[in-house]
């Protein structure tokens, strides 16, 4: 009997099809990796399973028993569980309250506090997953909260585990962790779906591996009849060879990249070792919750560089990319071409060249409901060609906003579109337009996440971008939780950890390296 | 935030229109429930707004002071603020109106407007800073100050410091001095009360629209109003746009009292309750934030203001008027709620 | 002091009627709103019937109605809660106007309306309701499993959906019930304190709540505090404005003004910027991405 089994499932949205006719099952004591890039359709068919969305067609069945679609109050009662990508806990309640909501123990009418505390504990210990019950989720890392996900859904009985892309933020030790955590779960009789689009991890805790692409089944093959290669090409669906970011995007290994005759970064002897463009000395500053964020933090960027920043979530990365542009103040010093002071305010560290791709861009660099051609002027209405004086210089915009628009090949091409109707991969390729492009150019680039949630055109179009800044000397700083993005275009890589730097690696240093360095138990030789 | 607002009516214009005529509609069934008769109601209403040199000169004075009390709303929504405090604004303005008006010079006039739109430009200030500096709701803090003002003005000012000497009994009826006439707004047509303030409040409304559209500071503030925290990444000064807009949206709202005093009471009056300020509201919501729209919706709430007092003549309470504003604002709310109708129109 | 259990249950009731709302992720301006309708409707009812309790029931159902309008635009429509709620106050200005001009004949006050007893220290029963229903809120909040959910909608509604709790209906619910107990505040002002329905009402004290709400913290207890610390500046003013002879010297506009520039001045002076619940006036989209 199958744990989970869904059969020709279909499921669009406005006219595009997401899913387009998918089949797949999963058996008990098994576990089932799901990969493809992203928009490839797989948070779409999870929630589909789980009831979330409803299939246009297509059916669900868990344990034999079919399951009415778009209920997911159905599905969690069937024994369905699913740990999303984005967490699903609410902040300020504590650990057991998050777990037990929905089905709340009672006592005469009230929680029963004590025996929802008493049995949270129970089942995180039962499969050795440390956790406080008492802890407001507000307060815990990432692991940690990935943890009561899980110990969520296994309170419920869940007996078909569903994880979205665990490993995205999670250290390289931690995703060792969860990798023994699923096979536990597998041995204890429980079927697991696991997405990713890590292939080395992919094949090293899975029993089969289905490959979907652009909403359709490519292949499921168990994992002893396969490799990352071929995975890889299945899942882009061309030769490696045509696609060396997208191969190491995927995590071929650079071994394997290498053997295939594939450089992912071209020649940049423009780095000029005697000319430091941006030097920080002893960065500090307080993060939002007034924890220290940065830790008397040094390093340099020469010109024409990429220092590629890796490190686990929450460590300093986020206050970095503050402190540079304005957003944050900070002591110590920054100096970008010998002048400091220029990060004051947005407005100054802009007028000194520096631009940013943030990490959230619907908050920080769009104005969503402004057209595109308006949120190509943002930052600089007050310059040509954008005005004239005080007044705005229609006619200059509507021009150079075409000539954007052109080059960085955002869709539609139409100026006037609205920015929030514009998919995720086209408005990051608006930004980065406006950034880069749409004035004098940068200085100092300062990208965090890039390409998260992008597909591999969008993507492409965004390195190539950062590559171009970089020929034409500016210092580029890129912040990602993606070590094989940072591999595929930085020069250097910083690692951060607590707040300050805990070393410098090649790009093509080892996972367990970077993994040290991340974790802070190895000191690297190499200095900024 | 403008575009947030009205972002759900792909089409507000439309969405406008709709919520106009259901509102009429359901006035129109509300009276025939009650028993009067609705054909009758709404032909005095018409009378009363349109009919003859007199009743057209009552729709544009009162047209005026609602498209200011209307773009002085919008100003607020550019920046993201809701602006409720139109009326506390629109009494200092008129209260600085009548003082200064008191002057006998042939600069009075100019000098009572613009001392009304500075004190109005002040009392529309502080929400502005009390919620870039600490953060406190718009809403809160417009509506604390409208009771703020209208007890200082009312309650003390000029029943008080400012009455008209003579006055003698407790509750002084009188008002303030009358103003000198020079300080007059000049009436044109004979029969009718029209005076300078219609045109004034278009010239206003077109001047907003250039500055909102055209200028690089409107388009700072658009941008801040529909996202924040994108804006001051990208260098402009958000606090110090939102203090502005919430000035000029106060000094606005002043202007529009100080036409009511400058042009139809000459004074300021003991007993005044005019709603002018929270109609500005509606107005600006119908009107879909924008300035061209807000003038149009101004027209119209403007003749039924006029035409309602006509509706006692059928035996209806004048307040029904507020009564159809209110439902208007309230479908407007709701653009999505034609929604279905728009998909079988189109279909 | 006993001035002060007399006024304070209006803003009390109704500050806690914004609590429920907005922790469940609503924001509610239209409190003054629902508050006059069931200013009005206690009147009428109890001119009516007869008895002041029916009164407070008309008054309570009143402000649920008016609440359902709320709740049907801003969650089956979508509408930006915040203009959905100042709609509402003005039709609540309109419709009620001219329901006193039409039921009544009146444009200021309604005639005599019968009163809820009071006992031998001279409070109603609504003054002891205004003690004890906070307490029992807060019970409600944070130990029972509704209270829970009530809780996780306000701050993460995808998260409660995915565990299967039903966000818009449970929104739904404890809109309704804000407006009951904002309608039972606007009722107490007009069967309770008054004895009549005056045109004024509730004269600011629904925006009075919604400060409170926000001094409060948007806790039971908090809000509670909060209006209970405003009716007693209420109180003190009327105290000072009296014995100091006001209306003589037409300084009354003074006193009036005090409690709510006093209002103003507390939240500005910054309550520790503890925010909103965090879905507060965000729609919830059951299909969003």
């Amino acid at each position: 009997m199958k744990a989970l089994e869904l059969s020709a499932i279909v499921k669009r949205f406005g006219g595009l099809a997401a899913v387009d006719g998918v089949s797949l099952a999963v058996a008990p004591g098994e576990v089932l990796a799901l990969v493809g890039e992203n928009g490839a359709g797989k948070s779409t068919l999870i929630s589909v399973a789980c009831g979330l969305y409803q299939a246009d067609s297509g059916s669900v069945r868990a344990f034999d028993r079919e399951l009415p679609l778009g209920d997911p109050r159905a599905a969690i009662d069937a024994g369905l569980g699913v740990v999303y990508q984005h967490f699903m806990l609410v902040g300020p309640l504590t650990v057991w309250e998050n777990v037990v909501l929905g089905r709340e123990p009672r006592r005469f009418g009230a929680l029963d506090a004590a025996r929802a505390r008493r049995e949270v504990a129970e089942a995180a210990q039962r499969f050795g997953l440390s956790l406080e019950v008492d802890a407001r989720i507000e307060t815990l890392g990432v692991g940690a909260q990935q943890r009561v996900e899980i110990v969520k859904q296994l309170w419920r009985g869940a007996r078909v585990l569903i994880l979205a892309d665990p490993t995205a933020v999670l250290s390289p030790r931690e995703a060792n962790e969860l990798g023994k955590t699923v096979r536990a779960l597998a041995a204890d009789g429980r079927a697991v779906i696991f997405i990713s689009h890590k292939l080395r991890e992919v094949l090293a805790v899975a029993d089969r591996i289905a490959v979907l692409r652009r909403g359709k089944l490519v292949q499921v093959t168990p994992r002893t009849e396969t490799s990352a290669a071929q995975l890889a090409e299945a899942v882009m669906g061309r030769p490696l060879g045509a696609e060396p970011d997208a191969a190491a995007g995927l995590g071929v290994p650079a071994t394997e990249r290498l053997t295939l005759g594939l450089s992912s970064r071209d020649d940049h002897g423009n780095a000029n070792a005697n000319l430091s463009l941006l030097e920080a000395r002893d960065l500090a500053c307080l993060s939002d919750r007034g924890r220290p964020g940065l830790r008397g933090l040094s390093f340099d960027i020469r010109r024409g560089e990429v220092l590629g920043v890796a490190g686990v979530d929450g460590n300093g990365q986020s206050e970095l990319a503050e402190a540079l542009t304005g957003l944050r103040r900070a002591t110590g010093s920054l100096r970008l071409g010998g002048a400091d002071g220029f990060a004051r305010t947005p407005a100054s560290a802009r007028k000194a060249g520096v631009v940013h791709l943030p990490e959230d861009r619907h908050r920080r660099a769009l104005c969503l409901p402004l057209s595109v051609e308006e949120n190509l002027a943002l930052g600089r209405q007050r310059d040509a060609p954008y005005a004239r004086g005080a007044l705005i210089d229609r006619d200059g915009r509507r021009a150079k906003a075409h000539e954007l628009v052109r080059d960085y090949d955002v869709r539609p091409p139409d100026p006037l579109a609205r920015a929030g109707d514009l998919s995720g991969g086209n408005q990051q390729k608006l930004v980065a337009a406006r950034e880069l492009a749409g004035g004098a150019p940068p200085r100092l680039v300062v990208a965090v996440q890039p390409t998260r949630g992008l597909d591999l055109g969008a993507s492409r179009r965004v390195h190539d971008a950062l590559r171009d800044a970089r020929k034409q000397g500016a210092a580029v700083l890129i912040i990602s939780l993606d070590l094989d993005e940072l591999r595929a275009v930085s020069d250097r890589i910083l690692v951060l950890f607590d707040g300050s730097q805990a070393g410098i690696a090649a790009p093509d240093a080892s996972d367990e390296e970077l993994g040290r360095l991340m974790l802070g138990t190895a000191t690297s030789t190499a200095h900024a | 935030m403008r575009e947030k607002l009205f972002a759900p009516a792909r089409d507000p214009l439309w969405s406008a229109l709709a919520a106009v005529l259901v509102s009429l509609l359901v006035s129109f069934l509300a009276i025939a429930a009650t028993g009067r008769d609705p054909l009758a109601g709404f032909g005095n209403l018409a009378v009363g707004a349109l009919a003859g040199p007199g009743p057209l000169g009552e729709t544009a004075i009162k047209s005026a002071v609602l498209i200011l009390t209307g773009l002085s709303v919008a100003i607020a929504f550019t920046v993201g603020l809701f602006n409720i405090g139109a009326e506390g604004q629109l009494i200092w303005g008129g209260l600085a109106a009548a003082v200064v008006g008191r002057l006998d010079s042939p600069v009075a006039l100019p000098l009572a407007l613009a001392a009304a739109a500075l004190a109005g430009g002040g009392w529309g200030f502080i929400p502005g800073i009390l919620k870039v500096r600490r953060g406190v709701h718009e809403v809160i803090s417009t509506i604390l100050l409208n009771w703020v003002a209208i007890h200082l003005v009312h309650g003390w000012l000029v029943a008080g410091p400012l009455a008209a000497a003579g006055g003698g009994a407790s509750i002084s009826v009188a008002g303030t001095e009358p103003i000198s006439h020079a300080a007059w707004l000049p009436r044109f047509v004979t029969g009718s009360r029209l005076d300078l303030g219609f045109p004034l409040a278009l010239l206003i409304a077109a001047a907003v629209w250039f500055l909102l559209t055209r200028t690089a500071r409107g388009f700072e503030w658009r941008a801040v109003g529909a996202g924040a925290e994108a804006a001051h990444a990208s260098g402009i000064p958000s606090g110090r746009r939102v203090c502005e807009a919430m000035a000029l949206s106060g000094a606005l709202a002043g202007l529009a009292g100080a036409l009511l005093i400058l042009g139809t009471e000459h004074k300021y009056p003991g007993v005044f309750r005019t709603g002018y300020g929270f109609d500005g509201i509606a107005v600006a919501l119908l009107g879909g934030g924008t300035a061209a729209g807000t003038a149009v919706a101004g027209v119209f709430f403007g003749a039924i203001r006029a035409g309602a007092t006509r509706l006692q003549l059928v035996g209806i309470h004048p307040s029904f008027a507020e009564l159809i504003q209110g439902i208007a604002v309230l479908l407007v709310a709701a653009p999505r709620i034609f929604l279905p109708l728009w998909k079988r129109l189109r279909a | 002091m006993n001035a002060i259990l007399d006024f304070a249950p209006p803003l009390v009731l109704a500050a806690l009627g914004g609590v429920l709302s907005e922790r469940a992720g609503v924001v509610n301006i239209g409190l003054e709103g629902m508050m006059r309708f069931g200013a009005f409707a206690a009147a009428a009812g109890a001119i009516w019937s007869g008895s002041p309790w029916v009164g407070l029931l008309c008054g309570a159902i009143a402000g649920a109605a008016s609440a359902a309008v709320h709740a049907l635009l801003s969650l089956r429509f979508r509408a930006d809660q915040v203009v959905s709620g100042i709609a509402l106050n003005l039709v609540a200005l309109g419709l009620v106007t001219y329901l006193l001009q039409s039921v009544f004949g009146s444009s200021g006050v309604s005639p005599p309306a019968p009163s809820l007893p009071r006992d031998r220290f001279g409070h109603t029963v609504l003054a002891y309701a205004a003690l004890v229903i906070p307490v029992l809120f807060h019970l409600w909040l944070s130990h029972t499993a509704a209270g829970l959910r009530v809780r996780a909608v306000g701050e993460h509604p995808r998260a409660a959906a995915t565990l299967g709790v039903r966000v818009l209906s449970l929104r739904a619910w404890c809109v309704l019930g804000s407006g009951v107990l904002a309608g039972l505040g606007g009722a107490t002002l007009s069967v309770g304190i008054l004895g009549q329905f005056d045109s004024r009402m509730p004269a600011g004290q629904g925006f009075m709540a919604l400060a409170a709400v926000v001094f409060g913290k948007w806790t039971p207890l908090g809000a509670a505090g909060a209006a209970f610390f405003f009716a007693a500046a209420d109180a003190l003013q009327r105290q000072l404005s009296f014995s100091l002879h006001a209306a003589d010297l037409r300084l009354e506009g003074v006193f009036l003004a005090l409690p709510y520039a006093l209002t103003l001045l507390v939240l500005a002076l910054g309550i520790g910027r503890t925010r909103a619940p965090a879905a507060d006036g965000v729609p919830y989209e059951p299909e969003g991405r």
